[in-house]
C-alpha cells in the first residue's frame, strides 16, 4: 500500500504564526541567527531570511530536481539498460524509448511519494544502480 | 503562497487546453482540409482502381512534376480525402504538391493549411524551432501522464493536488462537472498521453538509439527500419526506366487487400537502381507498424516485405494508431473528439478551480494582486480565446482571397493575431464580460460558418444535407453544435451574477444547495467563485471556524 502525503505536506508554507503553534514565538529564526553569530533582532536580516527560505524550499526544489531531472536521467538508463536484453538490437531500442516514459512517470509518483527529499533521492539512485550495471554492461556490446 | 508545484501545473494546462482542443480537431484533419477548399470534387468511394491511379500519378511524377529528383512519396487518394499528395526532394529542396488522382496534374487550389495547421500545432506550436517546442509539448504531456497515474494509484491525494479533482464532494455545478470530466475520460487520458509521448518518443529519449548505433548511417538505418522510408542508395549513373508500379500495387493489393496501400515511395527513381516501397494502408487495422514491400524499380522484382514486424514494434505500432485513431471510422473518430473535448473541458475547469480557491484567500477579493489578475486574465485568453482564434483560423481559410502570395502563412498569422487580440482584450475588460464577451464571440464565429461556406460555395447545408455530402454537412452541423456548447457558456456565464445571491442564501440555510441554473456541463467552467471549493480549500486549512473567513467566501463571490 504506498500512501501519498498531501502535497501541501511537501510544500511547506511558510510559517504562519497565527496558526502554527511551534511557530508562535515572536521570533522562530532565533536558533539559527545564533548559530550564525548575528544579533538577535526583530527585523531579521536578509542573509537568516534566505536561509529560511533555503529551509523551508529546499526540500521542495530538491524534490523538483529530483522529478524532472533524476526522473529524466532514470529514464534514459532504463532506455539504454534493456539493450542488455537478449531481444535483436532494434527490438531492444524501441523496448526502451516505450518503457522509459513509464519509468520517467514512476519516479516522478515516487519522489512525491516519500517522507521526505533524501529518501527520494536515494530510491533514485537505488533504482538506478541495477540499470547502470546493465547499461555498462551491454556497453561493450554497441562498440563492436 | 504561490507554490512552485501548482504554478508548473498552470502552465502546462495552459499548453494543455490548447494541445487537447487543436489535437481533438485534428482527428478531423482532413474533413477540415476539404472543408477549406469547396472547389475539390466531394469524395467518391475510389471506384477507380487503385493501381492504375498510382501509375497515373507515378508516370505524372516522372514526366511533368520531378524527373530530376532523387525520391518521390505519393500519398494515394483514400475514402476521406480526394487529392493525392505528392513530395520530391532535389539535392536538399523539399516539395510537396496536391495533384489530381485522375490525371495526374497538379491542382491548382487556393494555398491553405486547412485542417493541417491544428494537427501542426498540437505538437509543433507555431513560431518556434521544432525541437524545443516538441520539448515543452513533451514536458507537458510528462506532467500529464505522472498526475494521471498517481491518481489512479492514490484516488485522491495526489490527483487531487495535481488537478485540484476532488471526488463526490462537488457542491457546485462545475466542480462536479470537472470531476465527471476527470473520471469519465481518465482511460483515455492515460492512453492519449501515453501515446501521444510515444509518437515522439525517438525525439525524446533517442539515447538508447544513440547508444546503440555510433555512425550516423547506422542511426538512419535503424530510422529507416522503424518506419516506412526506405534507405536510400547513391543514385546509380545508368539511367533506367521505373517498371510498372501497377503491377507493384497489385502485388501489394493481394496481400493487404484492394485498400490496403496508401503510400509509395520511390529512390532514385529513373536510375537503375531504383527502389519502390509500397506501403500498407493505416486504415482498416488497429496499427500504424510500418508494414511495407520493397521492389526493385528497374525489373519489378519484390527484394523484400516487412510483414508483420517483430514484437515490440508491433506494439508500438498500435500505441501510434491508437493516438492517430486513423483506423478509425468517421463515428468512433467523432467519439475521439468527444472525448479529446471532455479533456479540453476537464483541463479547463482545472484552470478555472485554482482562481476560484485562490480568490478565497486574498486579503481584499475586489483587488487581487498581480499573479492571481495574470492567472485569470490568462485563463480567458485560453479557454475562451482559442476557441475564437480557431474559428476565425477557418473564417480565414474560406474568405482569404486566393491571390494572395503566401495564404497559407496568412492563415496562421490571423490566428494568432485573433488569439492575441482576445489576451489584450481580456486584460482590457472587467474579466466577467471578458469570458462572456469572448464565449458569445467564438459562438458567433463559429455559428456563422455554415453561412460563410453556403455563401462562398454550392455545398452549403441546403445543398449538401440532400446529396449526402457528409464531409460539408457534417462540418457545418459541427459547427453549428459547438456553437450552441460556447453560447450556453456565455450565456450561464452571464446569469452567474443573479443566480448568485440566492444560491448564497440557500447555502447558508441548508448547506449544500446547488444555485439555479448551474447543471453539469463546460458552462460551469467561467463560473466564477465557487463557494463550495473555497469552503473545502479552507476546510482544509483548518482555517473555517474562524468567523472572519465566512464573511470572506461570501464577499468573494461578488465580485467579477
Amino acid at each position: 500500500m504506498i500512501t501519498i502525503h498531501p502535497m501541501h505536506h511537501i510544500i511547506a508554507r511558510p510559517p504562519n504564526p497565527q496558526t502554527h503553534p511551534k511557530m508562535s514565538t515572536p521570533d522562530a529564526a532565533a536558533p539559527v541567527r545564533a548559530k550564525l553569530g548575528r544579533p538577535d533582532q526583530a527585523t531579521a536580516s536578509s542573509g537568516s531570511a534566505f536561509l529560511m527560505a533555503c529551509r523551508h524550499y529546499g526540500p521542495l526544489l530538491s524534490r523538483i530536481i529530483a522529478a524532472i531531472l533524476g526522473g529524466y536521467l532514470l529514464a534514459v538508463l532504463a532506455s539504454i539498460a534493456t539493450l542488455a536484453l537478449p531481444i535483436p538490437r532494434t527490438e531492444a531500442v524501441l523496448l526502451g524509448m516505450l518503457l522509459s516514459f513509464l519509468v520517467y512517470a514512476g519516479a516522478a509518483i515516487w519522489v512525491f511519494a516519500v517522507a521526505t527529499a533524501w529518501r527520494a533521492w536515494c530510491g533514485l539512485l537505488l533504482a538506478a544502480l541495477p540499470m547502470l550495471l546493465a547499461a555498462l554492461w551491454c556497453w561493450p556490446l554497441t562498440r563492436q | 503562497m504561490s507554490d512552485l508545484h501548482i504554478w508548473t501545473g498552470l502552465l502546462a494546462g495552459w499548453l494543455l487546453y490548447a494541445i487537447f482542443l487543436t489535437g481533438s480537431a485534428s482527428y478531423f484533419r482532413a474533413e477540415i482540409s476539404s472543408w477549406a477548399r469547396p472547389g475539390l470534387p466531394a469524395v467518391s468511394q475510389a471506384t477507380d482502381d487503385l493501381a492504375q491511379t498510382a501509375q497515373r500519378l507515378v508516370d505524372a511524377m516522372a514526366a511533368e512534376h520531378a524527373p530530376t529528383a532523387e525520391r518521390w512519396g505519393i500519398f494515394l487518394p483514400t475514402g476521406r480525402e480526394h487529392p493525392a499528395r505528392a513530395f520530391w526532394t532535389d539535392g536538399r529542396m523539399l516539395h510537396r504538391a496536391e495533384l489530381d488522382p485522375g490525371t495526374g496534374r497538379k491542382l491548382a487550389l487556393p494555398d491553405t493549411q486547412g485542417g493541417e495547421f491544428f494537427y501542426r500545432f498540437h505538437y509543433n506550436l507555431h513560431y518556434l524551432p521544432n525541437l524545443l517546442a516538441r520539448c515543452i509539448v513533451g514536458f507537458c504531456a510528462m506532467f500529464m501522464l505522472v498526475a494521471i497515474i498517481s491518481g489512479i494509484i492514490t484516488h485522491k491525494k495526489i490527483f487531487a493536488d495535481f488537478f485540484t479533482f476532488r471526488w463526490g464532494k462537488g457542491q457546485r455545478a462545475w466542480l462536479d462537472a470537472h470531476n465527471g470530466l476527470s473520471v469519465l475520460g481518465l482511460p483515455f487520458h492515460l492512453m492519449i498521453t501515453y501515446t501521444g509521448l510515444v509518437t515522439l518518443m525517438l525525439t525524446y529519449m533517442p539515447w538508447g538509439m544513440m547508444a546503440s548505433f555510433e555512425r550516423p548511417q547506422d542511426q538512419a538505418r535503424f530510422l529507416a527500419e522503424v518506419s516506412v522510408w526506405h534507405q536510400p542508395e547513391a543514385a546509380d549513373a545508368t539511367r533506367a526506366p521505373l517498371a510498372p508500379v501497377s503491377r507493384m500495387v497489385r502485388t501489394a493489393q493481394a496481400r493487404w487487400g484492394s485498400h490496403g496501400v496508401d503510400r509509395i515511395l520511390v529512390n532514385n527513381p529513373g536510375r537503375a537502381n531504383a527502389r519502390v516501397v509500397v506501403a500498407r494502408a493505416d486504415s482498416g487495422r488497429v496499427s500504424e507498424s510500418p508494414r511495407v514491400m520493397v521492389f526493385d524499380g528497374s525489373n519489378g522484382r519484390l527484394l523484400e516485405t516487412r510483414d508483420p514486424l517483430a514484437p515490440v514494434a508491433e506494439t508500438r505500432g498500435v500505441l501510434l494508431a491508437l493516438h492517430t485513431g486513423r483506423y478509425a471510422d468517421p463515428w468512433l473518430r467523432g467519439l475521439y473528439l468527444l472525448l479529446g473535448l471532455a479533456g479540453a473541458a476537464m483541463v479547463a475547469t482545472g484552470l478555472v478551480l485554482w482562481t476560484v480557491k485562490r480568490r478565497s484567500r486574498l486579503p481584499d477579493p475586489s483587488r487581487p494582486h498581480l499573479g492571481f489578475r495574470l492567472v485569470e486574465r490568462l485563463n480567458i485568453a485560453s479557454i475562451a480565446g482559442l476557441p475564437v482564434a480557431m474559428a476565425a483560423f477557418l473564417w480565414g481559410t474560406r474568405l482569404l482571397p486566393a491571390s494572395l502570395p503566401a495564404r497559407s502563412d496568412l492563415e496562421v498569422d490571423l490566428f494568432f493575431a485573433v488569439w492575441a487580440l482576445m489576451a489584450l482584450h481580456a486584460i482590457l475588460r472587467p474579466p466577467r464580460r471578458a469570458w462572456v464577451e469572448q464565449l458569445s464571440l467564438g459562438s458567433a464565429l463559429l455559428a456563422l460558418l455554415p453561412s460563410v461556406n453556403a455563401l462562398t460555395s454550392e455545398r452549403g447545408l441546403h445543398h449538401s444535407l440532400p446529396a449526402g455530402d457528409w464531409v460539408f454537412a457534417g462540418f457545418d452541423i459541427g459547427m453549428l453544435l459547438l456553437a450552441s456548447l460556447l453560447a450556453s457558456c456565455a450565456l450561464r456565464t452571464a446569469r452567474h451574477h443573479s443566480a448568485l445571491p440566492a444560491a448564497r442564501k440557500a447555502r447558508t440555510a441548508s448547506g449544500s444547495s446547488r444555485p439555479a441554473g448551474s447543471t453539469t456541463g463546460r458552462a460551469a467552467a467561467p463560473a466564477h467563485p465557487g463557494n463550495g471549493a473555497s469552503k473545502r480549500s479552507l476546510d482544509r486549512s483548518g482555517h473555517l471556524d474562524k468567523p472572519g473567513h465566512q464573511n470572506l467566501i461570501q464577499a468573494s463571490g461578488r465580485q467579477p
